[in-house]
């Protein structure tokens, strides 16, 4: 079974993040950069189908220069093909123009099932998985929590708004793992160091045939104009009157003030 | 009043106000909402009352696109501010790629400047699909829809990085600005069921 990963190196969700002085984009300097833990969760249940099935787990990545520690990551936890693509070219790609570059480098290679994380912790965005299935005229699944391949099918299940649904359907497929999906592995320290020594295939946007109007910033259809913290939230208020009193006070401001009511 | 006035002028000058369109800008807000067997998906209207809000500041009107039901359910959006409907030729219950195309055609057919679907599981399939086809991009996950009727643009805003940081996302030029709304992220509108609109059935 041919598998590939699609990670994304993001800063770590403990890292205090601050909005760069032009206010579109973020400090990056001392920011601990760590693997996208949705993305764990995809690489790990990719990890787990190639134990049952046997294959190759490929991990892609697309970034600048340093996310090949991410890279190196998922070798360490047990990705067989490294493919960094990076490029000055990619640079300010949006999920739309990140999905292109990744279904360029994808079409190359055999697959049966493509994983991805349900979304990036970055930038809150689910678009590149579901992009990437319609890129490669593939079914897809979004937000799998469990999932078993037999005979040439995949059995997924994911939770929606009206409860688990179970999905069937042929292979090759795109899905992207939920929270909860599995535990993802820790590398050990040998295979931490053997990771450093594996190779690691680099592409450029030219290597997949992509136009400089394609991907990167000239590439990209949404762009971040203004980045900044939100406002403080207010206080709580006490409310000191007499019960039905305090209810009548509550419930006008829930109203016309929370507008929640 | 003269004959060389135009429908436009004479309109102005009983104080209506008229929106310029060359014909070949994209125009108007398309909210699609999702329908089934107990009519539209509650989780829709807050798009709609975001949609209808972005039309207004706009000068411009909002077409509901009706995805997995059909006529029968077209007067909920009209009664809760959908100038028009949008059905395609036939109803199709949940499947991302058909519904993807959908979205696609109808916004190939009314050239719509804004798209708005809610942040449902369903549209969270089908929305990057559609936006792919339509080469325009997405804003997923967005809190707020902020209109700037003299740029004709819509900011979405976005909590990011955990909800550290708000990002304000904005489409610099393709069209239509595609966004996917979180839930509550519009007002929710209420019903009026005076209202009266059109139903535009897409090509066949």
């Amino acid at each position: 079974m041919e598998i590939i990963v699609c990670i994304k190196q993001v800063p770590d969700t403990a890292a205090e993040i601050v909005p760069s002085p032009d206010g579109a984009g973020i400090r990056s300097e001392g920011i601990p950069w760590v693997m996208n833990p949705y993305d764990e969760y995809a690489l790990e249940e990719a990890l787990r189908m190639k134990e049952a099935h046997g294959g190759t787990v490929t991990a892609i990545c697309l970034g600048p220069e340093g996310a090949e520690a991410t890279l190196r990551t998922g070798a360490a936890m047990g990705a067989d093909a490294l493919i960094h693509l990076c490029d000055p070219a990619f640079e300010g790609s949006d999920p739309h123009a990140a999905a292109k570059a990744l279904a360029a480098a994808i079409k190359g290679l055999p697959y049966d099932v493509i994983w991805c994380g349900k979304m990036a912790v970055d930038d809150y965005s689910g678009y590149v998985g579901t992009a990437l299935a319609e890129l490669l005229a593939l079914p897809h699944v979004s937000a799998v929590v469990k999932v078993e391949v037999s005979d040439g099918k995949v059995c997924v299940q994911r939770e929606t708004e009206a409860g688990t649904a179970h999905l069937q359907m042929p292979l090759p497929v795109v899905l992207t793992a939920e929270k909860g999906l599995n535990e993802p592995r820790y590398p050990k320290a040998i295979d931490i160091m053997k990771a450093k020594r594996k190779e690691l295939q680099t592409k450029t946007a030219a290597d997949l045939g992509l136009g400089a109007g394609e991907v990167g910033a000239a590439g990209s259809a949404t762009r971040v104009t203004k980045l900044e913290k939100p406002a403080e939230r207010g206080g709580g208020r006490v409310i000191e009157a007499p019960a039905a009193e305090a209810v009548q006070q509550l419930v006008a401001a829930l109203q016309q003030e929370a507008k929640v009511l | 009043m003269t004959d060389e006035m135009s429908a436009a002028e004479l309109l102005a000058a009983y104080g209506v106000a008229v929106e310029e369109e060359s014909g070949d800008e994209p125009r108007g807000v398309l909210v699609v909402l999702e329908g089934g067997p107990e009519g539209v998906n509650p989780l829709c209207w807050s798009a709609l009352g975001a949609g209808r809000d972005v039309a207004d500041a706009f000068g411009t009107r909002v077409e509901a696109l009706i995805l997995g039901a059909g006529e029968e359910v077209g007067y909920q959006a009209i009664w809760r501010g959908a100038d028009a409907v949008v059905l395609p030729p036939a109803a199709t219950s949940f499947d991302a790629q058909r519904w993807a195309e959908i979205v696609a055609q109808a916004a190939g057919e009314r050239r719509p400047e804004a798209i708005l679907m809610a942040g449902t599981d369903a549209s969270r399939e089908v929305a990057p699909r559609a936006a792919q086809r339509l080469d325009t991009g997405l804003v997923m996950g967005v809190q707020e829809v902020r209109p700037e009727p003299e740029e004709r643009v819509v900011i979405g805003i976005v909590p990011m990085y955990g909800g550290g940081l708000l990002g304000e996302y904005g489409f610099p030029v393709r069209r239509p600005q595609f966004f996917c709304l979180a839930e509550k992220a519009g007002r929710e509108p209420s019903e009026d069921g005076s209202r009266e609109g059109e139903t535009i059935w897409l090509n066949a």
